[in-house]
């Protein structure tokens, strides 16, 4: 036999350009990155990227970045994977560093939440234009942690697939299969993450060791080459008599792992095996037979075996394999439908391309610093945005501090204007000239300065556009009563403000924002200063103020200009109230026709009696062709509503509230079973 | 004299709950030592949806049956059905190492394993997997493997599989008693314990189990289960069709249904005309037979239809049913069913009668009572089982089976 040296110290010196890195990102990144260093890792940094400087602090990784330092202060990302993505571009210099000449990065992170689901993506982009090869272990939420963090996650995911070289991912969901349920949390949760520290361990040294039958990069390479980069992992460790096969058993239990889906989907199976200097031929032998009943027949058996002193007695399994799958047209197909909305494509649409991260940073500076963004100077959007910007900032920005400083800067750089307003009084021309009507409004202290703003150029509105309704009659309410209006102003700012929150996230593929966020860091000139950011912003604002006028304009629209304000105002309201109603309704009307109507029956009788108008229709107008729409692939639409009451009222009165209110319906082929046959049949 | 075993069948129906506590000898007869029933509130489509309630019922028939048969209930098997309840057939393959020639216990283990790699949803559970056949190198049906040489094995399992919290739901109920539940049985399948016997199996036959809120069906292939399952349509429904159409309430329209229903359209009494007589809270009204029936009939007939396309759905034929359909379940007992069936299916239909029972059997041939004397005869099957674990007492296992089942069927 041939000698090796075998000491893992020097063979890693022997071969110094291969590197590893392996980053933890977020809270359970940070956790599985502690598991690793606990364990003991040899031959790899260990980085933890986390937003929250306390989570930071505990863990025991080697080199520790904190992203966004300016953007979240410290503070997690509360769950918002934009802010996550926001604040990794934020503190990109710092981890383009970290990843500079590594052969291999793992990226450890907890989907779901928001610096993992945000910021993981374009750490791995990064580490992939860095020239590593990517393996990811992506860790799912649980389900009971709500349709929103998993909609979050999954959407990472998909992002992460895309530049992943390899993606793991461990269901929070299966944590029970670890340990018995009973068992503590502390231990399932610590299970979890060795389970992950032990896949990066072995991945590791199943590249950077020496072997017998020698892995490499090729190999693995081979093993995960497939369209979605998922795949599957397993890893058993067994010492004793039968070590082989129980090493192999564990390895195909593995949560990692599934058997069902590797026995028939798996086209290349990677398999390394290490064991102490007593691995035996005959064992490596048992142990692929048995392997191989567990694999297609045409399977390729990429096969590796090592000797590792530090095992001793015991034996070590490592198995890899991707998911041959043709299905990543339909994913491709699958995303551009859940982005949609119209209202914010208006702001896209308005942006050039290179501000395309505006309505990012609006939904991110809304959520840590909510009341003052306010859409105050229209006259600047429409008249000249592009110019105004840079002069008026040039005299501000200078102090680079500025940026950095926390909330009280950040608004300052949003609004330019308002900070000009105060002290200098000279240097912002046209708007200082319009305040005197305003200025007699008694300004009380809680009035912030950019309301007082706001008020005055609503004054300056009147005269250029005509559009703005709303504003003009705002106005007058403002000299009768300024804590009315303020409040009102301020929920009407909230509402846009909201609205961008929530809308964005939904309409802009992050993939794309990515590239786009990408691309000024290209010219490397406009980077560093900081002049550059501050145009953005001010962009930004602009977009928000044109959004807020956008909708009010639009509402207003929706109701013809009544001449009279308190009506006005009353249906704004009613509108408001309404908007939201018809969306709750529609869903049990869509699960069954019939059960859900018991409920409503009673309740509607009387409506239309009493109102003249027909309000009740407009739910059940509105939920019938949706749940007409959703049954209609399967089943004609027949449905006649007033037929459907004559049901519902013939069934009330001989049925006490149905036989089978508080059952499921039994519904087959789109009809409902619990109806009559009899009178279904007549129809 | 074998040595005897006491087993206990509960079924929750949503018309009934009934308790059978039979006495299963070793030589496969069984006798039944007493019945407990009481009428079921609180249940709906074979679930219960009212606990407390349910749980009066269960009480009362559980008194019954400790009264009558002197036996003091702890441990039973349960029948359970509901339109959750699904089922699929699946295929292990096995290929067996070279270096092994003879199929080894460990293969079937293995290979039902590999059967069960099927995709139910999250919140499901396995119910029932039972063998179907196995295939030694693409060799037909072989029975018992073990021992046999061959390259590649594959097995076909009848897997029934149903929500686990439903399930579960039911099971919680009866801990509270406290009873334990031995095992879960899928209501159809009990039933067909004693109501198919070997011939009519291997022949093949359709049971069709119609209860008060759902009819459960179970379609047996060649001696092996093809397909089976559940749709929550039962007598209940056919008691409110009755009330919504004629608009009389529930009770009546019970009483009706029983008194003079019928499925055939010209079928019952000579009068046209059948009158209810009004009290207190119902002002009397004459019922138009042919109303009556035609209600009836259209239901029956949709709910035939629906097991008939289910069936086929399910990759199964009905061509190969030669025993024919066996119904059961208290709503089989409906004037004319067995014609509207023949019809619908195309097959000779009989109702269910069973007799390999002694004891107070003659009380309870009733096919309303097949699914809990099926719990026993299925529970004893299962009993014989299960102490063998090695070769030689698990072929002894199978012998005695083979044996007793021809000495109770033939």
């Amino acid at each position: 036999m041939i000698q090796f040296n075998l000491d893992p110290a020097d063979s890693n010196a022997a071969t110094p350009p291969f590197s590893v890195s392996v980053i933890g990102i977020g809270g359970s990144g940070t956790n599985v990155i502690d598991k690793i260093a606990l364990e003991g890792m040899s031959g790899a940094d260990l980085v933890s990227l986390n937003c929250d400087v306390r989570a930071l602090n505990t863990s025991m990784a080697g080199t520790k970045v904190q992203l966004g330092k300016s953007l979240t202060q410290g503070l997690g990302c509360g769950g918002d994977p934009e802010l996550g993505a926001e604040a990794a571009m934020a503190s990109q210099e710092d981890i383009r560093q970290l990843l500079a000449g590594r052969s291999m990065v793992f990226l450890c992170v907890g989907l779901g939440g928001g610096t993992g689901s945000g910021a993981a993506p374009v750490i791995a982009r990064m580490a992939r234009e860095a020239g590593a090869f990517v393996i990811v272990f992506a860790t799912l939420p649980f389900a009971f942690e709500g349709r929103r963090r998993s909609n979050q996650a999954s959407l990472a995911l998909q992002n992460l697939r895309k530049y992943a070289n390899a993606l793991i991912t461990f269901e929070n969901d299966r944590m029970g299969e670890l340990v018995v349920p009973k068992k503590g949390v502390q231990e399932a949760f610590e299970l979890a993450d060795k389970i992950i520290g032990q896949s990066v361990r072995a991945v590791t040294s199943l590249v950077s060791q020496p072997g017998l039958i020698h892995i490499g990069m090729d190999d693995l390479v081979t093993a995960l080459r497939n369209n979605d980069s998922r795949c599957l992992f397993g890893y058993g460790l067994a010492k004793g008599e039968n070590r082989a096969v129980e090493a192999l058993g564990q390895a195909l239990k593995s949560p990692l792992l599934d058997r069902g889906q590797m026995q028939s989907g798996a086209r290349n199976v990677l398999v390394h095996i290490c064991g102490g200097s007593t691995l035996t031929l005959f064992e490596i032998e048992t142990l692929m037979r048995e392997l191989g009943k567990q694999v297609n027949e045409d399977a390729q058996i990429l096969f590796g075996a090592a000797v590792d002193p530090r095992l001793k007695e015991s034996l070590s399994v490592t198995i890899l394999t991707s998911l041959a799958k043709v299905a990543p047209v339909v994913e491709v197909a699958a995303a551009p439908e859940v982005i949609a909305p119209p209202v914010v494509e208006v702001i896209l649409a308005v942006d050039n391309p290179a501000q395309a991260e505006i309505p990012v940073q609006a939904s991110a500076v809304a959520g840590a610093v909510p009341p003052p963004t306010e859409p105050a100077p229209t006259p600047t959007a429409p008249a000249a945005p592009e110019p105004q910007p840079p002069t008026v900032v040039a005299p501000v920005a200078p102090p680079v501090t500025k940026l950095v400083a926390p909330v009280d800067d950040l608004d300052a750089d949003l609004f330019p204007e308002t900070v000009l307003l105060s002290p200098p009084e000279p240097e912002s021309p046209p708007l200082l000239i319009d305040i005197p009507p305003a200025a007699p409004v008694p300004a009380p202290v809680s009035v912030s300065m950019a309301l007082e703003e706001f008020f005055e150029q609503k004054v300056v509105l009147e005269v250029p556009s005509s559009s703005d309704v709303p504003m003009s009659h705002e106005l007058p309410v403002a000299l009768a009563e300024p804590a009315a209006i303020e409040e009102e102003v301020e929920e009407a700012f909230e509402e846009s403000i909201v609205e961008i929150h929530t809308e964005a996230p939904v309409t802009e593929p992050i993939p794309e924002r990515l590239i786009r966020l990408e691309r000024p860091a290209v010219p490397a000139a406009v980077v560093p200063d900081p002049v550059a950011p501050a145009p953005s912003r001010n962009e930004m604002a602009a977009a928000a103020r044109r959004f807020v006028l956008s909708d009010i304009i639009k509402r207003e629209a929706k109701h013809a200009p009544a001449p009279a304000l308190p009506a006005m105002e009353y249906e704004a309201e009613e509108e408001i109230e309404v908007a939201p109603a018809p969306p709750v309704r529609p869903v049990p009307a869509s699960v069954s026709r019939r059960a859900p109507d018991y409920d409503h029956v009673a309740p509607i009788r009387p409506i239309p009696a009493g109102r003249n108008t027909p309000p009740p229709a407009t739910p059940f107008t509105a939920a019938k062709p949706a749940a007409a729409a959703a049954a209609a692939a399967p089943a004609p639409v027949r449905p006649v509503p007033t037929q459907q009451q004559t049901f519902d009222e013939r069934l009330q009165p001989a049925t006490n509230g149905g036989r089978f209110d508080r059952v499921k319906p039994t519904v087959e082929e789109g009809e409902d079973l619990d109806v009559p046959t009899f009178l279904r049949r007549k129809r | 004299m074998a040595k005897s075993n006491i087993f206990v069948g509960l079924e929750i129906g949503t018309h009934k709950i009934c308790v059978v506590v039979g006495d299963a000898k070793a030589d496969g007869s069984i006798k039944i030592l007493g019945v407990g029933q009481a009428p079921s509130r609180g249940v709906r489509k074979g679930e219960i949806v009212d606990f407390e309630t349910a749980q009066t019922c269960l009480q009362e028939a559980l008194v019954r049956a400790e009264d009558r048969s002197d036996v003091m209930v702890r441990k039973v098997w349960l029948a359970i059905t509901g339109p959750h309840l699904e089922s699929v057939n699946n295929r292990g393959v096995l290929r067996i190492p070279d270096d092994q020639s003879e199929i080894t216990e460990d293969d079937i283990e293995e290979v039902k394993e590999q059967a069960s790699n099927v995709a139910i949803p999250p919140d499901n559970i396995f119910l029932h997997r039972i063998i179907r056949h196995y295939w030694v190198d693409g060799q037909e049906k072989v029975q018992n493997p073990v021992g046999m040489l061959g390259r590649k094995l594959e097995a076909d399992y009848h897997i029934v599989h149903g929500i686990r919290n439903r399930v579960q739901n039911t099971i919680r109920c009866l801990r509270e008693f406290p009873l334990e539940v031995e095992d879960v049985v899928f209501g159809p399948i009990a039933a067909a314990q004693v109501v198919l016997n070997r011939e009519a199996r291997s022949q093949g036959a359709l049971l069709m189990d119609i209860g008060g809120g759902t009819t459960d069906y179970v379609l047996y292939e060649d001696g092996a289960i093809a397909a089976s399952g559940s749709i929550g349509v039962g007598g209940d429904h056919i008691t409110n069709d009755l009330a919504v159409v004629l608009k009389i309430p529930h009770s009546r329209a019970e009483r009706l249904k029983v008194e003079h229903g019928s499925v055939l359209p010209a079928a019952g009494g000579s009068e046209d005309y059948i009158r209810l007589e009004g009290d207190a809270t119902f002002d009397g009204v004459n019922v138009d037979r042919e109303v009556l029936n035609g209600v009836i009939a259209a239901r029956m007939e949709e709910v035939f239809n629906l097991v008939r396309k289910r069936i086929l759905a399910s990759g199964a034929s009905l061509d190969r049913v030669a025993a024919g359909i066996f119904l059961c379940g208290g709503t089989s007992l409906l004037r004319g069913l067995d014609q509207l069936a023949e019809e619908v299916f195309a097959v000779p239909v009989r109702r269910s009668s069973f007799t390999p029972m002694t004891g107070l059997t003659s009380n309870f041939e009733s096919p309303q009572y097949a699914t809990p004397i099926g719990l026993i005869r299925y529970a004893q099957r299962v009993e014989s089982e299960r102490p063998a674990r090695t070769l030689f007492g698990r072929m002894k296992a199978v012998m005695d089976n083979v044996l007793s089942g021809t000495r109770l069927f033939s």
